[in-house]
């Protein structure tokens, strides 16, 4: 399989028809001129050209590109960046944490390439701009917010080369890549979120300082959420963490301890405005996104 | 303070095995597979928190299982507790077992074991109950000649001799011996026991000197030169008890005389005795209900006495009556195939005009159908005598009878304020009356009218009203009784004999038929023996024995007693009075003690102490349980959540 048809089978039909006609809409006011879906503040701002399209009944004449239009006879459409008025950036959690894979059929990286794929089809199929941050103890990779569909080809293909390796930094990871956004927009953080709770709440809120809007995909596989095993084991730290002795009897207690931890983020971004979505990988991604979605369109 | 002690020592190793609960622990945890896990801080904080928690339970655990462990190991090593004794002098820590291994010691017993292998069995018993501290020797037979050459042996060492030994035909020479033995005890003094057949104590020609130590002849004495009376039976009738005997001679021969004495009556037989033959005597006297024989035979230099005592045993007579034309045939006795072959009863049969010719002792029974032949001058007559009158019937006459009861007693017929329906119960019933099959909750019954106070008849009607059912109850003092029997069709399944049989039997003797003082003194007596018979036996009993309720025995009443001890069948352990003249004549310097084998065994197993090895297996069952319910293995206990 090519790079180019393995990375178009992130988008499977069945998430994609999960998915359907709902759109992403932002919360707050965001930084972009077009009037389309969403609120703009800016009016008239140049921006640099992205792609040609045909013209469609209904388009503004004014950006008919006339040049083309003598040389085909046809008329086409100028399309810039600054037309999608909501720039997301999907923060993507590579750590070592994210490779594993326990009682589901898939490892989180796993999912969370399949989670990022169908966000980004969906954020450029509605012209918002989408851009890919690959972190682990610093943002390895970042790919600009853009709209284009050839912008999703090479997200997408960006997607399937991503491989688990390092520690988790969340904190320090989000600080740097705070730095380097400049333009408002969303962030959409996919992550287990395996660091200290401090760390990760700083640096979500810097993000939110800066009106950014923020969405947490807290991905856990099924036995991270109880562990389930009825022997005793040795538990290693996928990040180099260590090793402890573990026995059935500590089941309760890590649950009890999980939840409280899971009650705590759901709260603390709660009140920071961020929405924070807890998904298992033993749910489909596509249906759990789409739920998702349904709650976030009924909240506004 | 009591002493412990372990029957199998070595076992005692097998408390290594309590190590294994903790080598299994640690060579378990390197098997732990190891498992990748995406962060391990909330499993560390879980881990301090349970940590904590868990320590005791796994502590706890380990104990316990290590407890059940070495309880097993301590239960292997059988540990005996031996119970706390008086302050023992010196003297009494050392004792000398001397063995008589003569060839008379393989006479068999009445068991078919030999008084040699019973005799070491009884001193295998006696060795292993001595404390540890108590110094032991074994002098047997063929080792009496060796003078000088006694000396102390480790108790387990004359365990395993003792099975061993075997009988000789070495002469005996047990003063000899027994000097050998003082010599070894010396001067601390000590114990000597001595299992043997006491054949030895006719040869005494001079006393022994125990020379201060304590000789316990444990006696097999039945293999004695000895001539003996048994009873075979006493049967009684017409005032003549015909006594059959059974004398025995063992060890000689000769002329034997023997007496029958019943009251101021006696009679005299010689028979000639065969050198254990023995010989059968029926002898017949007029006189009491009880009596004694005597055996006397001379021998080469003693005379041998033997006296056995009895006890005539009567059975209750049941007076059947029948018409004066039937000639002897009765339909009741035929249908509860009630002969003259039941030995249970003396029964006969009589004609209505003979029931003043019956005594007082006798049962007068009487069937519902003949009630109109009874003439009442006659059944008054017989009750006033203190006779007794059993009513059987299928109740159909049931008003008749109770009429003719009426009248015979003399009560008027009165209201009785306790009258009603009210159903039987198992408290407000004789039981003796009622059959244990008899389905009481099913019966209704009406208490007449017509009898007052508490000693009335009960005269029953099924609830079906088919039939009238029991009456049953006694009146004038237990003298009086009668019986409806039921034979409804409801109750088909009940037959005359299932339903009359019972009854009878307990109403009769209950009522006509007593036990002998004697029988009952000689039952209790069985119960008693080891606290009664050796007093009684040796003439040393003074004062009163009291069995409480039934009979009172004061100095006066030892043959009574003797004579209740042969009717229930025992003889006394020590028979031979001519052995216990001569242990009182042939020792000096110290005590003798004649110890009966069955109670010296039963001491020796007393002080042998007690054994915890139940206890230990039940503490390690126990513990074992108590683990499965409260230490579930892990991880089952957590899946169910």
């Amino acid at each position: 399989m090519t790079e180019k048809n393995k990375a178009f089978a992130l988008l499977d039909p069945e998430t994609l028809s999960a998915i359907g006609q709902l759109d992403i809409l932002a919360r707050q006011v965001v930084e972009g001129y077009f009037a389309g879906m969403h609120r703009s503040p800016f009016k008239g701002f140049s921006v640099e050209f992205a792609e040609h399209r045909s013209y469609q009944k209904g388009d503004d004449i004014r950006y008919i590109d006339w040049k083309l239009w003598a040389k085909r006879d046809r008329y086409h459409i100028k399309e810039f960046e600054a037309e999608t008025c909501l720039s997301a950036i999907l923060a993507f959690d590579a750590s070592n944490s994210m490779g594993f894979k326990g009682l589901s059929k898939i490892s989180k990286l796993q999912y969370a390439v399949q989670l990022s794929a169908a966000l980004a089809y969906l954020l450029i199929r509605q012209r918002d701009a989408v851009g890919l941050a690959v972190m682990d103890t610093a943002v390895r990779t970042l790919m600009p917010p853009r709209s284009t569909t050839r912008h999703l080809h090479h997200l997408l293909v960006e997607l399937t080369r991503i491989r688990p390796a390092m520690c988790t930094d969340l904190g320090k990871s989000l600080m740097s890549l705070g730095e380097r956004l400049t333009r408002r927009g969303l962030l959409i953080l996919i992550s287990d979120l395996w660091d200290e709770l401090s760390s990760i709440i700083s640096g979500l809120r810097a993000f939110r300082e800066k009106k950014h809007e923020v969405i947490v995909f807290h991905l856990l596989d099924p036995l991270e959420m109880d562990i389930s095993l009825n022997r005793p084991v040795i538990i290693e730290d996928m990040e180099g963490g260590g090793k402890l002795p573990w026995t059935p009897r500590q089941r309760e207690a890590y649950r009890r301890n999980l939840e409280q931890r899971l009650d705590t983020l759901d709260k603390t971004l709660g009140e920071m405005g961020a929405d924070y979505v807890v998904l298992t990988t033993d749910q489909h991604h596509g249906k759990s996104l789409a739920a998702y979605l349904a709650k976030r369109k009924r909240l506004w | 303070m009591p002493s412990l002690s372990f029957l199998h020592p070595f076992n005692l190793l097998l408390l290594g095995l309590t190590l294994l609960p903790p080598l299994l622990h640690l060579t378990k945890q390197k098997r732990y597979r190891i498992q990748l896990f995406p962060d391990i801080r909330l499993i560390r904080k879980t881990e301090e928190e349970s940590r904590r928690r868990f320590r005791l339970r796994d502590i706890l655990l380990l104990i316990l299982r290590m407890t059940a462990l070495a309880s097993l190991a301590l239960a292997a090593a059988a540990p005996t507790i031996y119970p706390a004794k008086a302050p023992q002098g010196e003297g009494e820590k050392r004792t000398v077992i001397l063995m008589d291994v003569g060839y008379p010691m393989d006479t068999t017993l009445n068991d078919g074991e030999s008084k040699l292998e019973l005799a070491k069995e009884l001193v295998v018993q006696f060795i292993s109950a001595l404390p540890p501290q108590t110094k032991t020797a074994l002098l047997s037979h063929p080792r009496l000649a060796e003078v000088g050459g006694l000396s102390w042996q480790e108790a387990y060492t004359l365990q395993n001799i003792l099975p061993h030994l075997k009988s000789s035909p070495q002469p005996e020479d047990f003063p000899l011996a027994i000097a050998e033995c003082v010599r070894l005890l010396g001067e601390e003094g000590g114990r000597i026991i001595c299992p043997s057949d006491g054949r030895w104590l006719y040869e005494i020609d001079t006393p022994v000197d125990l020379g201060g130590c304590n000789l316990d002849l444990v006696l097999f004495n039945q293999s004695q030169p000895d001539a003996s009376l048994r009873l075979l039976s006493v049967d009684a009738g017409e005032g003549i008890l015909t006594v059959s005997l059974q004398a025995y001679a063992r060890g000689m021969g000769g002329s034997a005389l023997i007496t029958v004495h019943s009251g101021k009556n006696e009679v005299q037989k010689r028979v000639e005795l065969t050198d254990e033959v023995p010989q059968e005597v029926v002898l017949s006297i007029a006189g009491e209900d009880w009596g004694y024989a005597e055996l006397t035979m001379e021998g080469d230099s003693l005379t041998w006495n033997n006296t056995v005592y009895f006890v005539a045993h009567r059975p209750p007579k049941v007076a059947l009556l029948v018409p004066a034309y039937s000639e002897g045939y009765n339909p009741l006795a035929r249908s509860l195939d009630l002969g003259e072959q039941d030995h249970r009863y003396q029964v006969t049969y009589i004609s209505p005009h003979e029931i003043t010719s019956l005594g007082p002792d006798t049962c007068l029974v009487i069937d519902e159908a003949m009630l109109s032949d009874v003439g009442l001058e006659e059944l008054r007559g017989f009750l006033s005598t203190g006779g007794s009158i059993l009513l059987a019937g299928d109740g159909l006459l049931q008003d008749k009878a109770e009429k003719l009861l009426i009248e015979a007693l003399g009560v008027a017929p009165t209201a009785s304020p306790k009258s009603g329906q009210f159903n039987i119960t198992a408290t407000g019933t004789n039981p003796n009356l009622i059959p244990p099959d008899f389905p009481l909750e099913e019966v209704q019954v009406t208490v007449s009218p017509h009898w007052q106070g508490p000693e009335r008849v009960v005269l029953a009607r099924l609830s079906d009203g088919s039939a009238a059912v029991v009456g049953g109850g006694c009146l004038l003092g237990g003298k009086m009784a009668a019986i409806l029997i039921p034979l409804s069709r409801s109750y088909s399944n009940l037959t005359t004999s299932m339903v009359f049989l019972p009854l009878m039997d307990s109403l009769v003797k209950g009522i006509c038929w007593q036990p002998t003082p004697h029988l009952q003194l000689g039952q209790q007596l069985v119960e008693r023996k080891a606290e009664l018979l050796l007093p009684l036996v040796n003439g040393e009993m003074t004062g009163t024995i009291e069995l409480p309720g039934i009979y009172h025995l004061s100095g006066g009443g030892e043959k009574e007693a003797l004579a209740a001890v042969n009717v229930a069948g025992i003889n006394p352990p020590i028979g031979n009075e001519q052995a216990l003249k001569l242990v009182a004549g042939g020792f000096e310097g110290g005590e003798v003690k004649i110890e009966d084998p069955a109670e010296f065994s039963k001491k020796s197993r007393t002080a042998r102490g007690y054994s915890l090895t139940a206890v230990l297996i039940c503490l390690a069952l126990a513990l074992l349980i108590a683990e499965t319910l409260f230490f579930p293995p892990l991880g089952s206990g957590y899946s169910r959540g």
